[in-house]
This record gives C-alpha cells, structure tokens and sequence, in this order.
C-alpha cells in the first residue's frame, strides 16, 4: 500500500514547479497518512488524500504566484524587465473565477459533488480497463508469448498431452522455446493451519520462457523436471501470508500432499500465472513444482490433452507462422511416433497457437468496453445538467455580464472566464473524483467475479490519472461551450435595460436548454435498453433449469494425500465410511460423492460406440463424465427417463455399466434406444473394456446456465478403483470427490457435522468450505449477475438524471415565462390549458429524445450480442418497455413544474418584473 | 535584495508556530511538522507542500535561511533541506509571542483566565528564549 501511495503522491507533486518537488516531501507524506491512520482507523486514507490533494494544488498555485511576485520584485528593479500579460490575465480569469465559486458555495457544490460522482466512476472503470486490456503483462516482453492448443477433428481447443509436448520441444522452430503447465490442487500442511492451495505444474522452461526471475533462490532446471526432484517455488502471496515473507524459507521443506518438497524460491510480488481467463489451466497458482510427467503420461498417446503451452516467439516469427508451424507438427505426430492403432483410426490431429494477451483478456474485452461505454454516457448525461444549470446561472449573470462588455472586455474574454470558472469547477471534481476512484476501484475489483482476468494488477497509475485529467478538460469544455457563447454575446445595452432577465436570452436559453434535454433522453434510452436487455437475458438464464434440485443440498470438497492413501482400497475405505457415517447423521436423507458436481463437470473423454449408427458415425465422439459413488441422481434430484439408476450392485466385479444423458441419446442413437447398448473409451481399435448403458437421465447442465448441454455419461466409481492399484496410478480426480448431501432441514446447519465427520476419519485433512447448491448455483451466475448489475446501475443514474434535467428545464422555462403565463389567463386561458402547455413543452423533448434516441440503440446493442443470452439485441419487448418508461418518467417530472405554472396568479405575474 | 519585514506585523498563525519550532534549534520540514503537531496537540496540521510553500516565503521575508544539512542527515530520496530562523525572524517570533502574551493579560484582567501562576505553564516554569534585539521596547507588539 505504502509504495503505491508514494507513487501516486509522486505523481500529485508533479503538479509543483519543478524547483519546489523535494524527495523530503514523499517522507512527510508517509509521516501524515500513517499519523491519520493511526488516528482515525481506515477513514484516515481518504481524509490524507483530500488534504493532501488540496494541500497539493493549492500549494501549486501559491508557488508560481510566489514565482511571479520575485520575478516582479526583480523587474521592477530593473526598469527595462517585462512582465507576461497573458499569463497575468489569466491568472485574474482564475481569480475571478475562483471568487464566482466561493460566491455561490451550494451550486458550486453541487455542481463538483456531481462531478466528481461522476468522474470518478469513469476514472474507477477506465483503471479496470487500464489493469486488465492496457498494461502489459507481468512478464519480459508479454507480446511475443502465445499459447498453444491441440484438438482432435472437431473437439475445439484441448490442451496437449505428455508426449505431444515432448514431440514439440524436439520440432518447433518459430517459437524460441514452450513450456507445459497444469493446474493441480494440493494439500499444504506442516504448518499451523493445512489447506488446500492452488498448484501448478511446470516445465523448467517456463520461467526462461516469461522472463520472471524469482526474488529469492533460484527457478528449476532440466534435471530436477525429469529427475522427478522434488522441489517447489512459492508466490510472494503465499509467502506473506502462511511463512510471515521469512527470507529462510528458501531451503526449507514444505509438505505438499504429504509429501516433503525443498522450497527454493520465491516469486516476484507481482508474478501472477497461469492466468485467469485462458481455457485451460487459468488459476494463479500459489506453488510450483517441476512437473516430471510420469511414464503413464509419457506413454500416453491419444489420452490426457491436460496441460497448457506456452511458448515465446523466435526473433522475427508471427504468431500466425507459429501457428502453422503447429498444425503441420501435430499432423507429423500421429504420423511418426503415434502407435499403429491410432495411426489406423485416422485421427485427425490439430494444433493453433493464439497470442497470450487475446487468450488471457479476449473474452472479458466486450464486457469491459461495454461498461466504460455505459459510464462515459452517464457522464455525458450528467453532463448536460450541468450545463443546463450553468446556463440557467449565465442568464442570472446577463447583466453582470453586460456591465462588463460595456467596460470594455472583449467577447472572447468573457467566453475565456465562463469557461476557466468552468475549469476549475471540473478540476475540483476531477481532483475528488480520483479520491473517489481510489476508493471505488477497490470495491470493484472485491466484488467482481473471478473470472475476470488480471484484476490483482488494477490499480490507479499514470495513465488513469492522465486520462482523469483529459475527462476532466472535455467536461468543462462540455458544460462551459454553451454558457461561455451565451455570456460572450453582446447584448448592446438591452440586458441592461431590461434588468437582465427573460427577453433576449428567452428564447435562445429555451433552444439550448430543449436541446440538452433531448440529447440527455436519446443517451438514457441507449443505457436503458442496455441495461434492460441485460436483465431479460440475466432472467432468462436463471429461469434456465439446472436439471436437477439444489435445495436442501450440501456439499463439501474432500481430498486425500497419494502419501496417506497409497492403494484404491485406502480411498475406497475412506469414502465408504464416510458416507455411511453422514448417511447416519439427523435430518441427512440421501448422501453421495462424485468427482465434479453439476455446473462444473470439467472431465471430456473420447469414447466409442460398439454398434455406431452410420448417421451419427462422424460426429465428434467426446463427452462429459462424471465418476459418481452412492444415490448420486437421487440426492441431486436428476430425472430418471429410461432405463434405472447406478447402484451398489455396480461394483468391480459385476458388469461395467454407465449411465447417459439425454442429450446423448439423442445425439448419437437418434430415435433408437441406447438402454443395453455398449460403449468403451478410446477409439474404436484402441479402445478399453466395454460399458453397457442402464440408464437415461434428464440433461444436467456441465457448466454455467446459459451453455450449451453437451453429452454425459455416469460411471461408478466402485468400478474404476481396484483394490490393489497403486497409488501412482491413481489420477488426482479420483481421490478428490465432493461429498453431496441432501437434507430434510435447513442445509446450512448440517456444516459443523459434515466437517466433524471428516475430521474424526483424518484429522490432517484441510477443512474445507460446506456450500448448499443453491450457492453453487448462484455464484456460476456471478458474472452474468455482475455485469447486469453494474449496467443496470449505470441505467438507473443515466435516468435519474435525464428526469432531473427535464424537470429542472421545465422548471426554469415555468419561471422565466410567469409573465407570459400570466397575459394568457388573464386573456382567458383555463389553468388545464396552461398545464397541457407546459406539459407538451416537456413531453415534446422526451419524444423526440426517445426518437432519437432507439433508433441509435438499435445499431449500439448489437456491440453487446455477445452479453445475451435468448434475447435479440433488437428485442421489441425491451425498446417498447424503455419507451413507454421514459415516457412515464418525464411525465412525473414535469407534473410538478406544470402544476406550479396553473398555480401562477395573473394579477402577480403582471405586476412582477 | 530581500525586503525587510516590520516586525511590528502580526505573523499569521502557522508562520507563528514555524517560527517557535525553530527559535531553539535548526530543523528540517518534518521535524517542523511534527513539532508544532505536538505543540498545538494536533489542533494545527502542516501539510507537506503548504509547509514548503511557507518556508519558502518566511525565507523570502527573511526570517529563515536554509542551511546545509548535517552529515548524519538522512531523508527519503536524498538530505533535506535544514532552516535556522534569523535574527530578524526571532525578533519578528517575539513580538509576535508578546502581543499574544498581551492578550492573554488582558483577558486574565478580565477574569476569563484565572491570574497566572509559574507551575501552571505546560512543563512548568519555563524560560522564554532570550531575544537577540528588541528595538521597540517590551510589551504587546503593535
């Protein structure tokens, strides 16, 4: 926090003249921020900013006039000296200005309160942007790295298997050098408190491939990688947090799995990898370890597409010769090294390769471009208030104005005042919207969804206040063009005839003020469609079944050490106990396990079909699987359709059986019936021991709610697992199973117990977190809920101030048109065609703005096809809902002013000047 | 050449302070701060830039110098720059206390303070700095 800070008061104190920015300065600062701190507990951050700032710019300001007086000083000791007239005319424009503020201390409040509302939003969105799309990645020249995928005829991207890797180091020459990396959970312990931690295995190559050094010891080399060494690197994260930053801990043993590694390094602060948002493998990991592939993995051919590859550019190759590079390769694979039986399948072996910073943020460019958009609208809407309640002050200053003009100052002068007074009403809304940034940035980024990439790396650096600074130079020129053209006109002596109200200014205020209003309803009717657009498809996709019943159901995640469950009948003994221990407990009335729960079934296996209908022959055979112990479907509640369940009769020695989808009944036995049909996994001359289908299930949905359903298929678990299989055999899924728990109560209540009962059958093992599924549920929503919530805000505000400029308008044309109101009812007006009148005005302008404005909205929405889910960018639904809301809306806010003007008495508004 | 300034000028409130954090010793900027911080009991504040801004006047005025900074001196980027108040600045600091002290007089005349007793100073009893010249003679400057 401390180092940020400095940099960004180093940035403040640029505003200084060059002569006065001393390094004690930053020293004095941190003196103050940690003396408030500790004053006033985490309030004092934002109260040191304001002081400071202001401190800051005041100081600024103070400085070169202190500069001018010396300059003056030694001019006027020397006669012959001149002085600049221009920057001494500017500075009474600033000093006119700033007395015009303190003059009118709400106003000019409220003017910078909306402001800094506003850009300040603006600035916190744009530092996301900034985090997430504009800096460069952490890594030694990020836009020569690239990531690579497999896929086997029309599967889509999957990741490389052991053996195609070590293929490619030998044959690629467009890329300098790759290296592998898997995602894999592991159990620290050895320490106060085990838990679980988010690993990664990787090549040695990898940090060579980056260009990241550790800040402490050493990264792996060859040796150690295919010498199976073991031996780890932390993240600086993991070291603060669980070894208090002990620069000792390089030599020290760690317990991974229990299993002791040597830790000999540390990773940079601000080293973050893999990288959230790619396809595969995207959780930063908190330890390294080298990941000395096992002969399983190095003899299996056409199976574990696991691991991710990335590789950096040789000198003067492309991302696109590298990816060409790739394809022909792969297609040498299958012929050179793949044995005969796959050789003869014609598999049809594929590899790309995509830069690293599209794969890793391309996904989320859409969504954060559309909220800066969204943003930038409110601010330009804000915007038009407060030029309208400018020109609304500039008609009150005519005289004033007019005085002025008739001393002598020039047109553009008077313009050049308006818009400094402007200026540095913008400016103090700038300053406080960065404080206000500072603050807000933080929320976002502890609130947005995980799958947003990059989000550790948000923070407000130079470029966002560079940019606060240019959206704080366009606002004033926004809101002061118009007042500063009006103030500049020359009015020839009859403003000042007139008492300088209504009049002249009448009608051309009137045009300006009914042009802001229709530009700020044209803008509310694009955010408003947006946001309602959105909202439909955010409904839309929680009203999607997840084809099963989460409530009344928990689950907990479990994992067992290889070191302590070295054989399948360890794992078998420890999950059987314990379902039947939770089984036992009050109010459970279904308990099971499985390796994935529903909306997170990540395991894609290629399978065949022993009697394969020719229709459905050249599909791509993959599906989804899930590896399932107990009453699985009865405790989620998943739908029989045909056929029965799996259940405890399904064990090693009966037949092999699984159970599909519906999806993939229909998929591949189009109307036939699969029940009794058999299937096996590999392909169809290499492929294991056949299964026979029992069972038809409702569709589950693998992933969040709005994807599509893809086949699935169900095994026992009880039919995998042989007793005496070692553990090196026994791939990490099938020690890592979610116990699923279906309650008659409330779910919540059942975690004690839960967590009790595997602590009595291992103490050593990690708590883990008990969620209900309807949590689950949830949180696989959470982007989608994310980005309606935060466009619909933005909608909310866009309207609400659209209501407050055409209520404020019609208010200011009621009053300056009192004396006209008055003539017409003393001339036999009734007070319904005074309200009809007025409310036409307005009604007028929201029509036309709303005209305007859907037809914009239609080309814009179509940006955003990709946020939706069943709903058409052209939705007519949601435009006619917009309509007819703005519609009521402008109506409510001008009633008021309409009501006001019946109320106007024609004897006092003839008599009133 | 540095104007001259009548001592006889009420200094405005933080210029006072300033002033007295440097009438018994050289200090630098955050030394300076944090004297009058702890003087005051945190009614007064010094921000960093102001704090600059004003020592750059009160030098201006030529009631500070900057003096080269001493050897063990140390701040973040570099030595800082170390203030000695002047003969002119002491006087400018006396005055300034005597007309405060005046006031306190009259209002312990008036009976809004109680009459004054040594022991009741903050620390006890102390000792004003002696001033190097007073031209105009004692009581209340102005």
């Amino acid at each position: 926090m401390s180092d940020r800070s400095v940099r960004i008061y180093r940035l403040l104190s640029g505003l200084l003249p060059a002569d006065a920015r001393e390094p004690e300065l930053e020293d004095a600062f941190l003196a103050c921020l940690s003396r408030e701190r500790d004053r006033l507990g985490w309030t004092g951050l934002p109260y040191v900013w304001m002081m400071v700032t202001a401190d800051t710019v005041r100081a600024a300001v103070l400085l070169r006039i202190d500069r001018r007086r010396r300059q003056r000083i030694s001019a006027q000791a020397q006669p012959n000296s001149q002085g600049d007239p221009t920057m001494r005319i500017l500075w009474q424009d600033v000093r006119y200005g700033a007395r015009a503020i303190r003059r009118a201390p709400v106003f000019s409040a409220m003017v910078i309160l909306t402001l800094a509302l506003a850009i300040g939003a603006l600035t916190a969105i744009f530092s996301v942007v900034n985090g997430v799309l504009l800096r460069a990645m952490p890594y030694s020249d990020p836009d020569r790295l690239a990531i690579l995928y497999e896929s086997i005829g029309r599967s889509g991207p999957i990741g490389f298997s052991a053996p195609d890797f070590r293929a490619f180091e030998q044959r690629v020459t467009r890329l300098s050098a790759i290296a592998a990396v898997g995602n894999r959970d592991y159990e620290l312990s050895g320490i106060d408190q085990p838990e679980r931690v988010t690993g990664a295995r990787v090549s040695a190559e990898l940090f060579k491939v980056l260009g990241v050094e550790p800040q402490l010891g050493r990264s792996f080399t060859r040796q150690e990688d295919e010498g199976r060494i073991p031996v780890a690197l932390v993240n600086d994260g993991l070291w603060r947090r669980k070894f208090g930053a002990d620069p000792s801990i390089v030599g020290r043993a760690i317990l991974l799995e229990r299993k002791p590694y040597t830790v000999i390094g540390v990773m940079p602060r601000s080293f973050v990898f893999p990288n959230r948002g790619t396809l595969l493998n995207n959780v930063p990991a908190d330890v390294f370890v080298p990941i000395s592939f096992s002969d399983q993995e190095l003899t299996g051919f056409g199976s574990m597409y696991n691991n991710t590859v990335v590789g950096r550019l040789a000198p003067g190759a492309s991302v696109a010769e590298a990816s060409a590079e790739a394809r022909s390769i792969a297609g040498q694979l299958v012929r050179e090294i793949y044995p005969s039986q796959l050789r003869e399948m014609g598999l049809d072996l594929a590899a790309l390769a995509v830069p690293l910073r599209d794969e890793t943020v391309g996904r989320v460019k859409t969504f954060l471009y559309v909220m800066l958009a969204a943003v930038a609208t409110v601010l330009l809407i804000a915007c038009a208030d407060l030029a309208n309640l400018l020109l609304t002050r500039a008609a009150a200053r005519e005289r004033e104005m007019a005085v002025r003009a008739a001393l002598g100052a020039s047109r553009g002068r008077l313009a050049r005042q308006v818009l400094v007074e402007v200026g540095l009403l913008a400016a103090c809304g700038g300053a406080l919207g960065v404080v206000l940034a500072l603050w807000s940035t933080g929320a976002i980024v502890r609130i947005a969804p995980p799958t947003i990439p990059r989000l550790e790396e948000v923070t407000v650096d130079w470029r966002v206040l560079a940019f606060t600074i240019g959206v704080s130079m366009l606002t004033a020129l926004l809101c002061g063009v118009l007042p500063a053209l009006e103030a500049s006109r020359k009015s020839s002596g009859e403003s000042l005839k007139d008492g300088g109200r209504g009049g002249i200014a009448g009608v051309r205020q009137r045009r300006a003020f009914g042009t802001l209003v229709t530009v700020q309803f044209a803008l509310a009717v694009v955010m408003l469609v947006a946001g309602g657009l959105l909202f439909r498809s955010f409904a839309r996709m929680m009203a999607v079944s997840p084809g099963f019943a989460p409530e009344h159901v928990v689950t907990l995640a479990t994992s067992l050490p290889a070191n302590a469950y070295a054989t399948g009948k360890d794992i078998r003994t420890f999950y059987g106990r314990l379902l039947d221990d939770v089984g036992r407990l009050p109010g459970v009335t279904s308990a099971a396990a499985a390796t994935d729960l529903p909306l997170s079934v990540r395991e894609r296996r290629s399978f065949t079909i022993e009697a394969q209908i020719p229709a459905t022959a050249q599909l791509p055979h993959v599906v989804a699987h899930e590896w399932v112990i107990g009453r699985y479907f009865e405790t989620l509640g998943i739908r029989l359709v045909r056929g029965r369940f799996l259940s405890t009769q399904d064990v090693l020695q009966s037949e092999r059986v699984v159970v599909i989808n519906n999806t993939m009944a229909r998929r591949y036995w189009l109307d036939g019936d699969p029940i009794g049909q058999r299937v096996a996994w590999g392909g169809a001359k290499t492929h294991g021991p056949w299964m026979r289908i029992v069972g038809i299930v409702d569709d589950v949905k693998q992933g969040p709610l709005n994807t599509e359903t893809v086949p699935q298929t169900y095994q026992p678990w009880e039919q995998v697992i042989a007793d005496a299989v070692s553990t090196e055999l026994i791939p990490g899924a099938w020690r890592s199973m979610k116990l699923i728990v279906r309650t008659a109560g409330e779910p919540s209540l059942l975690s004690a117990a839960l967590r009790a009962r595997v602590r009595d059958l291992d103490s050593s093992l990690p708590i883990a977190a008990v969620r209900t599924m309807e949590a689950v549920v949830s949180e696989s929503a959470s982007p989608q809920r994310f980005t309606t919530v935060m466009l619909g805000s933005f909608a909310v505000s866009a309207l609400l101030l659209a209501s407050l400029g055409i209520g404020a308008v019609l208010a200011t044309s009621v009053s300056n048109r009192t004396q006209e109101i008055g003539v017409r009812m003393a001339l036999g007006a009734a007070r319904g065609d005074v309200l009809r009148m007025v409310l036409g005005q307005g009604m007028t302008l929201a029509v036309l703005g709303i005209a305007i404005g859907a037809p914009v909205a239609l080309v814009l929405t179509r940006l955003m096809s990709s946020l939706l889910f069943e709903v058409s960018p052209r939705d007519p639904v949601t435009f006619g809902a917009v309509a007819g809301l703005l519609v009521l809306v402008a109506l409510a806010a001008c009633y008021v002013p309409a009501r006001r003007a019946t109320r106007v008495e024609p004897i006092v508004a003839l008599r009133c000047e | 050449m540095t104007p001259v300034r009548d001592v006889d000028v009420a200094l405005p409130p933080h210029w006072f302070q300033i002033l007295l954090a440097l009438a018994d010793r050289d200090l630098h900027g955050l030394g300076i701060m944090n004297e009058v911080l702890e003087r005051t009991s945190g009614r007064m504040r010094l921000w960093p830039a102001m704090l600059y801004r004003n020592l750059g006047r009160l030098a201006d005025e030529g009631l500070v110098t900057e003096i080269r900074a001493p050897r063990n001196a140390e701040a973040g980027g570099g030595r800082p720059r170390y203030y000695r108040i002047t003969a002119l600045g002491r006087r400018a600091c006396g005055a300034e206390a005597r007309r405060l002290a005046g006031f306190v007089a009259a209002a312990r005349q008036k009976k809004l303070l109680p009459p004054h007793r040594a022991q009741d100073a903050p620390g006890g009893p102390r000792l004003l700095h002696p001033v190097a010249h007073n031209t105009r003679g004692g009581g209340p400057g102005c």
